[in-house]
C-alpha cells in the first residue's frame, strides 16, 4: 500500500496536501509525489485519470485505487485510519 | 559548314505549348539563367554542348522535355547538382500516366474511380515533387521519403489542411465569393441559408486539403425555423444530408468532407449571443431563444440518417457529431435524443459522441491540467461568424522507428524530441509558403480565404494551428518493453509517457517558435500502411516482430495513433476507457471506435455504454461502427460483411464500413487496411 501525490505548481490547494503528505512520510507511509506539470507526472496522472490537482490516492501493491481524494483533502488522521482498516481487511 | 546549317534549319523543337519551333541555343541558356542564376559564361558552355549532342546523335523527336533533360545531364556531368535540382522537370514517366487512368487510385478511400479523380492524381502527383523539392528543406523532405516522419498531404501543398467555420458567417454575409459570376445576398429562408452552406463548403473546400466542419449548425439554424412544421423541418434536413452526400464536385469528384457538429442544449458560450436570422439581420433575440426549434431541427436530421439513403445504406457524409456535455444531461428531452440517436447508431452507426467534460468544473476548487476552449475563442463567440479555425498542416511521427533506433530509455526520448523538431520546421516551412499564397491576395489561388467581409481575411492566418499527428504507439511500446499496451499496466504506462512526453515537447516547443501546436491522432488511411511497408523495408528484422497484418503477403500496417491492437479480444468499455486515457493529452482529437460488424445493439445498451463513457472515463469521442453488404443487383442493404447477398444470393456486392474515420467502400481499400479490417475484434455489446 501507499499514497500517490499529484499536484502541479500555482495550484493554491496544492501545498496543503504536500505538507499532509510530509507528515504522512514520518509516520512510515510510502508517499509518491507526482508533478503533473512534467512528463512523467502527466502520464502516471493520465493513468489514473486525474484531470484536476491536488489529488492523493491510496492504492495498493498492484497499483489499484483503495481511495481517492480530490481538492477538498481529508486529515492525516482520516488516511491514516483508512491504511489501518485496509490492513486489518 | 553549310550542311550543318541546313540541318539547323530543319531542326524544330517541340515545344510544351504544342507548337513547333525553329531550334535555338540561346533558348537553353536564357531558361538557365531564368530558372538557375547560374554564372551567363556557364550557360553557354552547356548549351553548346547540348546542341552538339543532338546534332551528332541525330535525333529525329525533339522535344522541349528531352533539351531539358540533356542539359539536366550536362549539368550533372559538372557537378552543378543545385543548378540541376533548380532546372529539373516534374512530371510523370508516359507508363505511369496510362496506370492512373485506368487503374484506381486507393490512396484515400472516398475518391471514386474517374476522369476527374485521375485529374487529382496527377495535379498531386506534380505538386507533391515540388513540395519536396521547393517548399521544404532538403533534410526534411528526406525525413519524410525515410518513413521518419509523414507529411499528410503534400499534394495539396498549396492549401492549409482542415477548417472549423461557423453559419452565422454565411448567414450575415451571404454568398458572395471571389472570382464567382453571381453574388446572394444574405437568406431570408432556411432552405436558402442551407443551400448557400453546401455551396460555400464546395467553395471551401477548394482551398482545404481535409474537413470543412461546421459548428452547432441546429443552433445556427434555428431562427429560420420558426413557425415551421414536423414535415417542413425533415424536408430542410433531408436537404442537408442528401446535398452533402451526393454532390460528388469536391476534389477529384469526391464527396465534400463534411463535419456537422450538433447540440441538445444552446452551448453556454452562445446564450446570450444576438442571433442572426433572415436577411442577415438580428432577430432581437439570442440563440438561446430559439432552442425549441434547434431541438426539433437535431431531430429530424437525425430522422434522416435513421432511414439511410434509398437503398437502406447509411450516409458516408456529412458526419454528424452530437456534443455531450454536463448541461446535456440536464436539458429536458435528453433521454428521448438520446434514444433517437442511438436507436440511429445501431441501424446506421452515423452518429459520433463527442465529450466536452468539465466545462462547468468549478475551476475556483481544483487546477485543471488541460482547458479545452481559450479565453480568446470565448471572445469570439460574442460575434459568432469569427470563429473560423483550422489547422494549417499535419506531420505524422513514426513512433515503431523510433523505438529501432533506440538503444535506451533516454536515447528514446531524446530521438522522439527531434522528430517533433523535425516536424515543427516542416510546419514553419508550410506556414511561410501558405503565407506568400495568401499574400497574392485577390489575385492569388486563395483568394476566397484572402476575402474580407468582417474587417479580417477569412482564413484567420495567426490563429491557425499545426499538427503533430503519431502512429503505432501500440507497435513502438511493443518494441520497447516486449509487450503490447494492453498485455500490461507497466507497458499501457510507457505509452502514456510517450504521449505525456509529446504533448510537454510540443507544448515547451510551441512557445519557443511562437506558434501553435497540438497533438493529433492521425488519420493513417495510406500513412500506416506506408510507414510499416517502409521500416519492412529499412528494418527488416525489428518490423517484421511488430508489425501487423499478414508479412509474406506485404498486407501489412501499424496499429492507428495511440489505439491498442485491433484484434485484441477486448471488452468494449475496457477498450473505450483505456484508450480513453491518452485522449485529454491529444488536444486537437482522439477518437475509440467500437467494432459492432455483424450485431445490432438494442439502442438502450447504446445509451448506456454513451452515459458509462460519459461519466466514467476520459474518453473524447467514440462512435459505433456497424458493417453492411449492399447489392448492386437488387439494391437491399443486409448487415455484415456477407459473400453473397442474402436477399437474392448475387454475388454482385459492395462492402461498406467505416476506414479511418468515415465510411467508404470496402473495394477502394489499400491493402493494410484490408489487412486491418480482417484482424478486427468485434464487439456484441451487451
Ligand atoms: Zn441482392
Amino acid at each position: 500500500m501507499k499514497i500517490k501525490l499529484f499536484w502541479q505548481p500555482n495550484c493554491p490547494k496544492c501545498p496543503k496536501a504536500k505538507e499532509l503528505c510530509d507528515e504522512l512520510e514520518k509516520e512510515g507511509v510510502v508517499v509518491e509525489r507526482y508533478n503533473t506539470a512534467e512528463r512523467d507526472g502527466l502520464a502516471e496522472a493520465s493513468f489514473y485519470s486525474i484531470a484536476t490537482t491536488p489529488v492523493i490516492l491510496l492504492v495498493d501493491d498492484n497499483e489499484d485505487v483503495i481511495k481517492s481524494w480530490q481538492g477538498e483533502m481529508p486529515t492525516k488522521k482520516e488516511v491514516v485510519e483508512c491504511i489501518t482498516q485496509m490492513i486489518k481487511k | 559548314m553549310e550542311k550543318e546549317d541546313s540541318t539547323e534549319i530543319a531542326l524544330f523543337v517541340r515545344t510544351s505549348s504544342k507548337d513547333l519551333v525553329k531550334w535555338n541555343r540561346q533558348k537553353i541558356v536564357n531558361a538557365l539563367i531564368r530558372e538557375t542564376g547560374i554564372d551567363p559564361v556557364v550557360a553557354d558552355i552547356v548549351s553548346r554542348e547540348v546542341e552538339n549532342m543532338i546534332k551528332n546523335a541525330g535525333v529525329k523527336n525533339i522535344t522541349a522535355p528531352l533539351v531539358r533533360e540533356l542539359t539536366n545531364a550536362k549539368l550533372v556531368e559538372y557537378g552543378l547538382e543545385d543548378i540541376r535540382n533548380k532546372h529539373a522537370r516534374l512530371g510523370f514517366p508516359i507508363y505511369d500516366v496510362g496506370q492512373i487512368i485506368r487503374a484506381h487510385n486507393k490512396e484515400n478511400a472516398n475518391i471514386p474511380h474517374g476522369p476527374e479523380a485521375t485529374n487529382l492524381t496527377l495535379a498531386e502527383g506534380i505538386k507533391k515533387e515540388y513540395a519536396l523539392m521547393n517548399v521544404f528543406s532538403s533534410d526534411i523532405s528526406l525525413a519524410h521519403m525515410k518513413g521518419d516522419i509523414h507529411i499528410h498531404d503534400l499534394g495539396f501543398i498549396d492549401r492549409p489542411y482542415c477548417s472549423g467555420n461557423n453559419m452565422a458567417y454565411v448567414a450575415k454575409f451571404g454568398l458572395s465569393l471571389p472570382n464567382s459570376l453571381s453574388i446572394a445576398r444574405p437568406a431570408k429562408y432556411a432552405l436558402v441559408l442551407l443551400e448557400h452552406l453546401i455551396k460555400f463548403s464546395a467553395a471551401l473546400q477548394g482551398c482545404f486539403a481535409g474537413a470543412i466542419g461546421w459548428d452547432a449548425v441546429n443552433i445556427f439554424l434555428a431562427p429560420y425555423l420558426t413557425g415551421m412544421n414536423e414535415k417542413e423541418l425533415k424536408q430542410l434536413a433531408q436537404v442537408l444530408v442528401y446535398e452533402f452526400a451526393q454532390q460528388a464536385v469536391a476534389r477529384g469528384g469526391q464527396s465534400i468532407f463534411s463535419d456537422l457538429n450538433i447540440y441538445w442544449e444552446c452551448p453556454k458560450h452562445f446564450r446570450e449571443v444576438k442571433a442572426i436570422g433572415p436577411g442577415g439581420k438580428f432577430t432581437g433575440n439570442t440563440y438561446s431563444d430559439y432552442l425549441p426549434e434547434a431541438q426539433k431541427f437535431a431531430k429530424a436530421l437525425f430522422n434522416v440518417y435513421l432511414e439511410g439513403d434509398a437503398n437502406g445504406r447509411p450516409f458516408f457524409f456529412p458526419k454528424p457529431e452530437v456534443h455531450m456535455t454536463e448541461e446535456f444531461f440536464r436539458t429536458e428531452g435528453h433521454e428521448e435524443f438520446l434514444d433517437l440517436i442511438s436507436k440511429v447508431s445501431a441501424e446506421k452507426g452515423n452518429t459520433y459522441y463527442v465529450f466536452d467534460r468539465g466545462e462547468t468544473a468549478k475551476i475556483s476548487e481544483c487546477c485543471r491540467l488541460a482547458f479545452k476552449l481559450r479565453k480568446s475563442d470565448l471572445e469570439d463567440a460574442l460575434t459568432p461568424w469569427k470563429m473560423r479555425y483550422s489547422a494549417m498542416q499535419n506531420v505524422t511521427i513514426n513512433l515503431p522507428r523510433i523505438a529501432y533506433e533506440s538503444r535506451n530509455e533516454d536515447e528514446l526520448f531524446e530521438l522522439l524530441t527531434k522528430r517533433i523538431e523535425l516536424a515543427i520546421r516542416a510546419h514553419l516551412e508550410k506556414r511561410a509558403f501558405i503565407k506568400s499564397l495568401l499574400d497574392l491576395g485577390k489575385a492569388g489561388p486563395l483568394s476566397l480565404l484572402a476575402m474580407e467581409k468582417d474587417g479580417e481575411p477569412y482564413y484567420r492566418f495567426n490563429n491557425a494551428s499545426f499538427l503533430i499527428g503519431m502512429l503505432g504507439l501500440n507497435e513502438m511500446v511493443q518494441h520497447f518493453t516486449g509487450q503490447e499496451m494492453h498485455e500490461s499496466k507497466s507497458s499501457l504506462k510507457f505509452g502514456l509517457k510517450v504521449i505525456a512526453h509529446m504533448n510537454k515537447e510540443a507544448e515547451r516547443l510551441a512557445k519557443k517558435n511562437n506558434i501553435k501546436l497540438a497533438l493529433e491522432q492521425t488519420p493513417a488511411e495510406s500513412t500506416a500502411y506506408r510507414l510499416a511497408k517502409l521500416d519492412l523495408k529499412h528494418y527488416p528484422i525489428h518490423a517484421s516482430q511488430v508489425v501487423k497484418g499478414n508479412v509474406g503477403k506485404n498486407e501489412v500496417y501499424y496499429t492507428n495513433s495511440t489505439y491498442y491492437n485491433i484484434s485484441a479480444p477486448i471488452d468494449p468499455i475496457k477498450r473505450v476507457h483505456d484508450e480513453g486515457l491518452f485522449h485529454p493529452m491529444i488536444e486537437a482529437g482522439a477518437l475509440t471506435h467500437v467494432w459492432l460488424g455483424e450485431s445490432k445493439p438494442l439502442p438502450p445498451s447504446i445509451s448506456n455504454f454513451v452515459i458509462k463513457t460519459f461519466k466514467n472515463t476520459t474518453n473524447d469521442q467514440i462512435a459505433f461502427s456497424p458493417e453492411f453488404t449492399t447489392c448492386i443487383d437488387c439494391n437491399k442493404t443486409a448487415r455484415g460483411l456477407q459473400e453473397t447477398c442474402p436477399f437474392c444470393n448475387s454475388s454482385n456486392i459492395e462492402h461498406i464500413t467505416r476506414v479511418t474515420g468515415f465510411f467508404s467502400k470496402v473495394s477502394s481499400w489499400n491493402k493494410g487496411k484490408l489487412a486491418e479490417l480482417k484482424d478486427r475484434h468485434r464487439s456484441e455489446l451487451q
